[in-house]
């Protein structure tokens, strides 16, 4: 027991230190699996997990599905969608929020990274949230908070290294992400409607559109319905793969970004190597998470986990919202994608011998990721925006996602009470 | 560059495979096995890139907080590390590469022999631990420049 | 006492792992009075083709797992993967590990580990949706997700284009018609839930394929137990192990067909005769090209296959001992 509780600290220390999550992840495991196992086995698992981990056909979703994000990006398709929503919503009060919100969730529709989402929102929504009287905090926490819903709404990053780990189908878990999704953006329209109870918030209503406008605005989204419908459409009905959707889907948003004009010569190349450089960091950090977590295993952590559960007595509910309790403070200091890759591996046979659903279990995870994102103090969505938006402080950005927070631990709980919020729509398949 | 062509080619491997499916029932041979090849040589030749360019997903908790010179020697220490550790991971991917090579692995289909995508792995390796070799050298010249000034 | 660690990459209630993989290292304990335990580790240490290389570098000490998912590698495993051999995967699992004793094993293919056991799967069979099984002409260009080994080159010989996918997609890749079918031992239909994506099974008398697992240890750590330990070990492992594991299959195997029977959503046929010459006459030159490479590797291919039918023969007549 104690190797994997020194391992943890020891990765904590690294992380906390500045160095790299892969490097930080990849260096425990070493150091620990050559203690427990001795020096030659180790390294022999070093060359294999960064081959066989690259060579893997499941894994090439990621990398296609990153790219159609960017494409969608370049095509302007944020834009688009930011205008109807806004055309239909900024003359309620914080309808400028709630259209930032809505924005984010269609864009998450087509874009499988939470960061991104918060990124590209930012740039076409901040502008006019600041000029109608929006307080910073209320602005750019909707646009955190909202940037969470592009790993939940399928397609997702999260949920194919989930999908992986696990050996479930990915297109199972991206159909059961759409449902928890539509709630998680009531639920964020719900905060917004919080946020304007505070004293200090004088967001402005805007002055209405007229219908013509409304219309005109809402054609602009056909682009971003016409590839969610192909890419999960085909999933649902079996039209092709997780892994032929990415490819297909990020074909599709090559082709809307041409015809839109959008991409040129250049403009092509720097998307892919953008997406190249996304996908070798992402890699990288999942072979360190995969060393990680085997090195966990070997020194006996699920065990003991497993242990100390069955002294909780075998009633799962207790058990998973422990295991809710877990990934809240995991979540605060760590990144998404190295805490699936920690946990996972170590919850996933406890929670499916409790005769938890594996597909469930994943959007669990989803959601409790996604909490992470913007809870202090490292809440990535809030340090991307932070490096659109340099004279915004973190402490007000953090203030202006707490209602977010609050409405998502309420959203996680729904899940665990209604499971079939995440499992009917694969159900119908 | 290279990168680039291998990611805009595994999209067009996936739709080509599709489209010859569901048209001409006929889907791109091997289509699968193109597309790991593909992904594993575009994470390897664009690691030298990512880690010169110091893009390595960190948690910046506490270094946000340093000063501009301790911030240097942090990313040193980093850089160091890193060269370290992807040195290893080289030799170590050399290593399984000949293995591979000396089983005589091949893929399912297309018979593509493994072990010389296993080199390729490592040489791309080696070429990102030398890459942040150069980052912990320039960061050192940025360290001492900084030092110099504080006098 | 000895630990010596199991990565197991199946789901814990396969019956492999359940039925086999899971009595043994109780057997295995038992055997040696407690001085040599296998522990199992709870999540697996990599993907299932990466197992053999997991025994052979000392990462876990013992681990199962599939020849063909490493191309290239085993030939003369080659062996038992050809069809037409048995309806039994016990008599073949047996079979097969008294013929890889005599004459596979010098081949030397299991370097860097000690095998305790080699055996199969139940006869592989050919499943579809929406086509007409009667004849091999009607089956030409129908997408059929095909396993690795001699299973790649009995597609090709059938006319079919094998389609390539990992197992846990093989649901999804029937229900959206991505192919139209798929080759495996009758237990698996049941253990993928593929009964609602398919309704037609052709049950060819000894299969169309079949695939070769093995069970090894590191050799390190082998070599480091005591002669009795290995002794004891051996006891239960072996011909033994090959028995158990084969009869596991053929009880999989029967639940499976009798659901089916009994569901009555997949039609059952045997090939015709005239069928059955002509399915024969496809394979046969991919028989012979795998007995070539088998042979090449230092093997009398030949003797060994003329082993192997005896002692299947011998153990059908003896009812299995
Ligand atoms: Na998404
Ligand atoms: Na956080």
């Amino acid at each position: 027991m104690i190797d994997w509780i020194l391992g943890i600290l020891a990765l904590l220390a690294l992380l906390v230190a500045g160095v790299p999550i892969a490097l930080a992840m990849t260096i425990v495991a070493l150091v620990g699996m050559s203690v427990l196992l001795g020096v030659d086995p180790t390294f022999a698992m070093l060359g294999q997990v960064f081959y066989d981990n690259a060579m893997s056909y499941t894994l090439s979703v990621m990398p296609l599905f990153v790219l159609m994000g960017n494409f969608v990006v370049k095509a302007g398709l944020a834009d688009d969608l930011y205008e109807a929503a806004n055309a239909w919503l900024r003359h309620y009060r914080g309808g400028l929020a709630m259209a930032t919100i809505v924005a984010c969730g269609g864009f998450s529709s087509v874009c499988g990274s939470s960061l991104a989402t918060a990124a590209t929102t930012a740039r076409v929504s901040m502008p006019a949230m600041r000029r109608y009287g929006y307080s910073d905090g209320l602005a750019t926490g909707t646009i955190a908070a909202g940037g969470t819903l592009g790993i939940l709404i399928p397609p997702s990053i999260v949920l194919v290294i989930y999908g992986v780990i696990t050996q479930s189908d990915i297109g199972k878990l991206f159909l059961a992400g759409i449902l928890p999704g539509v709630v998680g953006i009531i639920g964020y329209l719900v905060a917004v409607r919080l946020s304007l109870l505070r004293s200090d918030e004088h967001a402005q209503e805007a002055e209405p559109l007229p219908w013509s406008t409304r219309l005109r605005a809402t054609r602009g989204i056909a682009g971003v319905l016409i590839l969610f419908v192909g890419v999960i459409g085909g999933i649902y009905l079996g039209a092709f793969t997780a892994n032929e959707a990415a490819g297909v889907g990020a074909f599709g948003a090559f082709v809307l970004a041409l015809l839109r004009r959008r991409l040129d010569r250049a403009a092509l190349y720097e998307i892919l190597v953008e997406t190249s450089r996304m996908t070798a960091m992402l890699f990288f950090v999942l072979f360190g998470g995969i060393l990680f977590a085997n090195f966990v295993n070997v020194a006996g952590l699920p065990a003991d986990l497993n242990h100390w559960i069955t002294l909780f007595g075998a009633d799962p509910v207790p058990v998973i919202l422990m295991i809710l309790a877990i990934y809240l403070l995991l979540g605060m200091v760590l990144e998404s994608i190295s805490m699936v890759l920690l946990t996972v591996p170590i919850f996933f046979p406890i929670v499916t011998g409790l005769g938890f659903d594996a597909i469930w279990f994943g959007i669990f995870v989803v959601v409790a990721v996604e909490i992470s994102l913007i809870t202090p103090p490292v809440g990535l969505n809030v340090f991307v925006l932070k490096a659109v938006l340099p004279e915004v402080p973190t402490r007000v950005i953090f203030r202006g996602v707490l209602p977010f927070v609050l409405i998502d631990v309420v959203r996680i709980l729904l899940l665990i009470g209604v499971p079939s919020i995440a499992l009917l729509i694969p159900a119908t398949t | 560059m290279t990168a680039a062509v291998l990611l805009f080619a595994m999209m067009i491997v996936t739709v080509v495979d599709v489209i010859g499916r569901y048209f001409l029932s006929r889907p791109l041979p091997g289509a699968f096995e193109l597309t790991e090849i593909l992904l594993a040589l575009t994470v390897f030749i664009s690691a030298p890139l990512v880690c010169l360019r110091e893009e390595h997903i960190t948690v910046t908790l506490l270094t946000d907080r340093l000063s501009a010179r301790a911030r240097e020697i942090q990313a040193i220490v980093a850089a160091t590390l890193g060269c370290f550790i992807f040195g290893i991971v080289a030799w170590q991917l050399f290593e399984h590469a000949r293995r591979l090579a000396a089983y005589g692995d091949v893929t399912l289909f297309l018979r593509i022999p493994k072990g010389p995508l296993g080199y390729a792995m490592a040489a791309c390796t080696a070429l990102a631990a030398l890459s942040l070799m150069l980052v912990a050298y320039e960061r050192c010249k940025s360290a001492r420049q900084l030092i110099r000034e504080a006098r | 006492q000895t630990v010596l660690r199991l990565s197991n990459w199946l789901p814990s209630q396969h019956p492999l792992f359940e039925q086999t993989i899971k009595p043994w290292t109780e057997q295995v304990t038992k055997a040696t009075d407690g001085r040599v335990v296998i522990q199992l580790l709870a999540a697996p240490l990599g993907p299932p083709a990466a197992h053999f290389d997991f025994a052979a570098n000392g990462v876990a000490d013992v681990t199962f797992g599939i020849h063909s998912y490493t191309p290239g590698r085993f030939t003369a495993t080659l062996l038992a993967e050809l069809p037409f051999q048995t309806e039994s995967a016990e008599y073949l699992s047996v079979a097969y590990w008294r013929v890889h004793q005599r004459y596979l094993a010098k081949a030397n293919e299991h370097r860097g580990t000690k095998l305790l056991a080699i055996f199969t799967h139940g006869p592989g069979q050919l499943w579809t949706r929406d086509r007409d099984l009667s004849s091999m002409q009607s089956l030409r260009g129908s997408k059929i997700r095909v396993a690795g080994g001699f299973a790649q080159d009995g597609a090709k010989a059938l006319g079919v284009i094998p389609i390539q996918a990992p197992v846990t997609e093989v649901y999804q890749v029937l229900a959206g018609g991505i192919a139209d079918g798929v080759e495996f031992p009758a237990e698996s239909i049941d253990s993928f839930n593929l009964t609602g994506v398919l309704d037609r099974g052709l049950l060819v008398p000894g299969g169309l394929y079949n695939v070769s697992m093995f069970l090894v240890v590191n050799a390190g750590r082998w070599s480091k137990l005591s002669k009795q330990d290995q002794d004891a070990i051996m006891s239960v492992s072996g011909e033994q192990l090959a028995r158990t594991a084969g009869r596991t299959w053929d009880r999989a195997d029967a639940d499976a067909l009798a659901s089916m029977r009994k569901a009555g959503k997949i039609e059952l046929a045997t090939p015709s005769e005239q069928q059955m010459a002509a399915i024969r006459k496809a394979l046969e030159p991919y028989v012979t090209k795998t007995l070539q490479q088998i042979s090449a590797k230092g093997i009398d291919a030949r003797a060994a296959q003329q082993e192997l039918q005896k002692e299947i023969a011998a153990l059908k007549a003896r009812g299995g001992s």
